[in-house]
This record gives structure tokens, sequence and C-alpha cells, in this order.
């Protein structure tokens, strides 16, 4: 029997002890604690849009299934068979008549993942198919479009764990659509890194390494438009949100509001005819002000504890494989009813960072990559998370603010770690 | 029409080792030196063919795109090619096809990497079009199908 391992001793205030990135006992931890008991998220309800849809998943490092059903209602399903374990859902994603069949005994599951059909079923003396369905979370629950499970029985609702400025935050990058629909349905980059999940969770909302993991991708920018970005200096005017829960924010509003920022985006929008179609739909959704701070913000940039990123375009996913190996879904949505040109921009902005062969994300992996090859140092073994801590302010709505390139965010992400790593399995 | 021409094959095919010579080399502009004034770039993601427009690529870029993307490698800030990948390719079953002045050609390849002391091997078909001119020939149009399109990528911000 393992030593259990004393968590306040990894994680004070302003530091994080290396052990959380490199032993494989936290990661065994990390999957019962988080993962298994809490709310994750699982996909988004356009990527099965039609009945009969299906698209694999992974609550921690177990495979489910995401369905929809022929009445139209979306399933969680834990993707083994309940007789001697085969997984019944081989393709990552496809459309299904009949459900999910087992290749190995021929046992087949409704997309509903009740059992349907045993093969000679006169051989079992007592077999009640009814408590032989492909097992679900306990409870699933959906925002916007996203959907969260929960394997035990949640302690706190889904709306209570995403919490009110979370909850605005996805209203943002949904609203950025006239009729609030996003769709994840253009492809997704997937990246294999080796290294801890909680890298990539970090550095998600790290608003103090663009100028230096990017500066290619910002000088060539600069060379290209004349223009320099000056968002993630240490005086710009950009900042950094702990929400609550561990969710946390890079907030672009304050920012993006000022003068002649502001007027520059919405009079460039305006100049093309897709884009006056697109303001003008905008304006009679949501009204003048509301579209044009929707416009302005231009959709969010967050972390939702433990393993969605929404951020720009995309909606990101983590999936923890070991202590140190991560697979990062990246998947762009499409804005429902806007023009083709406008999702066609996001789709080329998004590729120029985000893609594997673009201009800034393998550079954020490369960073990944060489923690995870530093942390193997040991004698002074704590990673600083000090930035800012003097100047951070709570604000009425609870969260916690500070400059964009203060670890507020890593700060509030570490806090909520200890938090849940802390309780007893 | 496939041309069966030995002289054409062979000065075809010499262009493709030239080509795969210096993107082994991590030479980002004597290969962009290659693409003609007008082209386009594509390394489709997920399934072979699409509309782009409403689907991501891996890289989709025209020639003001490709010449940022070269001159970002060029800037040697670029960390995950600092240190770059050490290369080697094979280009082989190359196919080609003439029609006046342009040339269609698709050929196999199989790259092996090395950097920070791990191995990796990307194996993909290359479909070209190729404009011949005074100088030899220049590429408008190439699409780089991988085929690993749609499994999780490590490294792959080498030359392709």
């Amino acid at each position: 029997m393992r030593q259990s391992i004393n968590y306040d001793d990894l994680v004070k205030p302003d530091a994080v002890h290396g052990d959380v990135y490199t032993d494989p006992d936290i990661f065994r931890d990390e999957l019962q604690r988080i993962y298994a008991n809490s709310w994750v998220y699982v996909g988004h309800e356009s990527e099965v849009p039609n009945a009969g849809d299906f698209k694999r998943s992974t609550i921690g490092t177990q495979p489910v299934i995401l369905s929809r059903d022929k009445q139209n209602k979306v399933h969680v399903l834990f993707n083994r068979c309940r007789h001697r374990a085969a997984t019944v859902c081989q393709e990552d994603c496809g459309n299904s008549k009949k459900g999910f069949r087992c290749d190995y005994h021929g046992w087949v599951y409704g997309l509903d993942g009740a059992l349907t059909i045993v093969p000679y079923e006169d051989g079992y003396e007592n077999l009640d198919k009814s408590q032989l369905a492909l097992s679900k979370p306990t409870a699933v629950d959906i925002y916007r479009g996203f959907v969260f499970a929960s394997m035990p029985e949640p302690k706190i609702t889904l709306q209570e764990s995403l919490g009110a400025p979370t909850m605005a935050q996805i209203d943002y990058f949904c609203d950025l659509s006239p009729e609030g629909e996003v769709m994840v349905q253009a492809g997704a980059a997937r990246l294999l890194y080796n290294g801890s999940w909680k890298l990539q969770m970090e550095n998600s909302i790290d608003g103090y390494h663009p100028n230096f993991t990017h500066q290619s991708f910002f000088s060539t920018l600069t060379r290209m438009t004349g223009i320099r970005l000056d968002t993630f200096d240490g005086g710009s005017t950009a900042g950094i949100r702990a929400l609550g829960q561990g969710n946390t924010h890079i907030d672009y509003a304050s920012y993006n509001h000022e003068s002649p920022r502001k007027e520059a985006k919405l009079n460039g929008l305006k100049s093309t005819s897709w884009g006056r179609e697109y303001y003008d739909s905008m304006v009679s959704a949501y009204g003048q002000e509301r579209a044009e701070d929707i416009i302005v913000v231009g959709g969010t940039h967050m972390n939702v504890f433990p393993n969605l990123i929404v951020l720009g375009q995309q909606v990101r996913t983590i999936r923890p494989i070991k202590h140190d190996k991560t697979e990062v879904e990246l998947a762009p949505v499409l804005l429902k009813g806007v023009p083709d040109e406008l999702n066609t921009e996001r789709l080329r902005q998004f590729e120029q960072f985000y893609s594997p062969h673009g201009g800034g994300i393998h550079d954020d992996i490369e960073m990944f990559n060489r923690v995870q090859e530093g942390v193997q140092c040991t004698m002074d073994p704590w990673l600083i998370f000090q930035r800012g801590l003097h100047r951070e302010k709570q604000l009425p709505d609870g969260t916690v603010s500070s400059q964009v390139t203060d670890e507020t965010s890593q700060r509030a992400m570490w806090q909520h770690w200890l938090k849940v790593m802390q309780q007893n399995d | 029409m496939t041309n069966n021409n030995q002289d054409f094959i062979q000065r075809t095919e010499s262009f493709l080792f030239g080509e795969a010579r210096l993107m082994d080399d991590n030479d980002y502009q004597g290969w962009l030196d290659l693409w003609d004034q007008e082209c386009s770039y594509w390394i489709p993601s997920n399934q072979e063919d699409y509309d782009p427009k409403l689907h991501i690529s891996i890289l989709y870029c025209d020639r003001p795109m490709l010449e940022q993307h070269i001159a970002r490698l060029l800037e040697g800030k670029a960390f995950a090619q600092s240190p770059k990948s050490r290369l080697m390719r094979s280009v082989t079953n190359v196919m080609a096809s003439q029609k006046g002045t342009t040339i269609d050609v698709t050929a196999n390849f199989l790259v092996t990497g090395i950097r920070s002391h791990q191995q990796h091997s990307h194996a993909g078909r290359s479909e070209y079009q190729l404009r011949e001119c005074d100088s030899g020939f220049l590429i408008q149009k190439k699409k780089v199908i991988l085929l690993a399109l749609d499994e999780p990528q490590d490294n792959v911000t080498f030359l392709l």
C-alpha cells in the first residue's frame, strides 16, 4: 500500500512543487479525485447533430461515447461492454442506425446504451438485460451545447460548478453567432506532448508568455501589418481573472473597447459586404449596444477546470494520458447563421497560430516538453507563481482580477486543484 | 495524358529530389524560391478532401501567407525548430503527366526526423502542379496528404 500524499506540502499560495508534474501516484489520484469525481467536459452537442450520431471522447483516461438517440436525446456512455469489457465503439465518430455492437461476443446496445441483444440468450439462467445497459455517468448536463458529465452524484449542479462569471464568458463565445449557436463541425487539430496535462491548463491562460514564447509569431505579424501588438506588455490594460471553481480568464474586454481599437474593429468589419451583413444581423439579434460589445470583445479566452478551454475561435479539450503524456484536441467552431466568409476567415486565423504546422501552438508544446525535462531537477523543486500577488483585486462579482501578465490565473487553478485533491478517495 | 518520355520523368524526379534536399537541409529561403508568385499550399486535416472554406487544415496558404510562414521560421525564434530537426526523406512512386507547360505530379515520401534525441517518421503523398519555365520548374500548387492527417501530431514544424 503506497503512502498517501500530503497535498498541503505541494501547493503554496505562490508556488507549486515539481512533484505535481512528475509523480505517477499523484496522476492516479487526479484521475480519481478530479476526473472521476466532478463535472468534466465531454463534448459539444453539435458534434452529434443527428439521431444516430456518435463521437468517442474520454473522462480522464476512461473511454466514453457521446451519442444521440432517435428521440434526439444526448447520452454519455462508457465504452465498455458489460460482458467482458471490450470497447463497443471503435470509430472516432460516425452515425449508427442500430447502436453499438461488441464484436467480441456479439452483444448489442442501443444509442441510449440499453442492452438489446445477447446471442444464445437461453444459455444464461437469470440474465436481466435491463440491468446491463452500458454504464453511464450519474449525471449529464448541458450548457449552451457544452456537454458535461459527473461520474458520482454531483455535490453541486453544473450551473453552480460553472458559476455565473464562467457562464457569462461561454455566452460571449456563443453569442458571436446571431443565432446564439456554435457548431463544432470544422474538424480538429490534435496534438500530443510529453508532459503533464496541467502544463496546458497553466499555459492557456498565461498572459506572461506570449511576448517571449511567441515572439516569432508576433514579430512576423508586425512585419506584415506594421502594427506591434501590445496586448501582453507589462503595462497593457488587458486583464487576468480568476472566475471561481478553478476557472480562469484572460480578459481583453476593456483593452478591446479602448479607442481607437474598438472603432477600427467595427469599421473594419463593416467595410466588407459580408461583414456589414453580419453586423446588421447581430444588431437585430441583440440590439446595437450588446451586439457591438460581443463583436468588440470577440469571444473569450478561458479555462473551465479541469479539461475545457474556450479560446478565440476554438473549443479545446485536454485528455490526460499519463503523468507525462497529454493529448490536446483543438476544434474551431463555425458560427451559425453568419456569412461563410466570416467562418472562413476565423478558420484561417485559427490555422495561422494553432494548427500543427502553424506559427504558435508548437512553440507552447516545445515549452511543455522543456518544463517536463527541467522539472526532473529537484535541488530547488518549487515553481514560482508569485507574479502580481501584491496587486490583484477582488471585484464585486467575486472574481479576482489583475494585470494580464500576472499569475492570478495559475494561482487560482492550483488552489482549486489543492482543494479537490485534499478530498479522500 | 501520361508522358513516358524518359527525359521528362528524369527532369521531374530531379526537381522533386532537389526540393527534398532543400527541405531536409531546412533551407527555408531556397525552398521558398521554388514556388511561383501565384501559388497555393495545402496540408489537409482529418480527411484528404473537403472544402477548406468550412473545415480547418493543417496548413492552407497562398503566396503572402507562405512568405509569412517562412519569414517566421527564418527568424530563429520559432522554438519548436530551435534547435532544428535533423531530417532525411525518400521520395518515391513518382507519377507525372504534362499538358502544355503545366505538369501534374504525385509522389510518396517518407521523412525521418530527429529532434531532442527522439526519432519520428512521417509518411505522406504530395500532389503538385508545376509550371515549366526557362529556369526549370516552379510550384504552382502543392497538396501534402499526411498518412497521419487525422492523428495527434507531434512536432511537424519542419518543411513538408
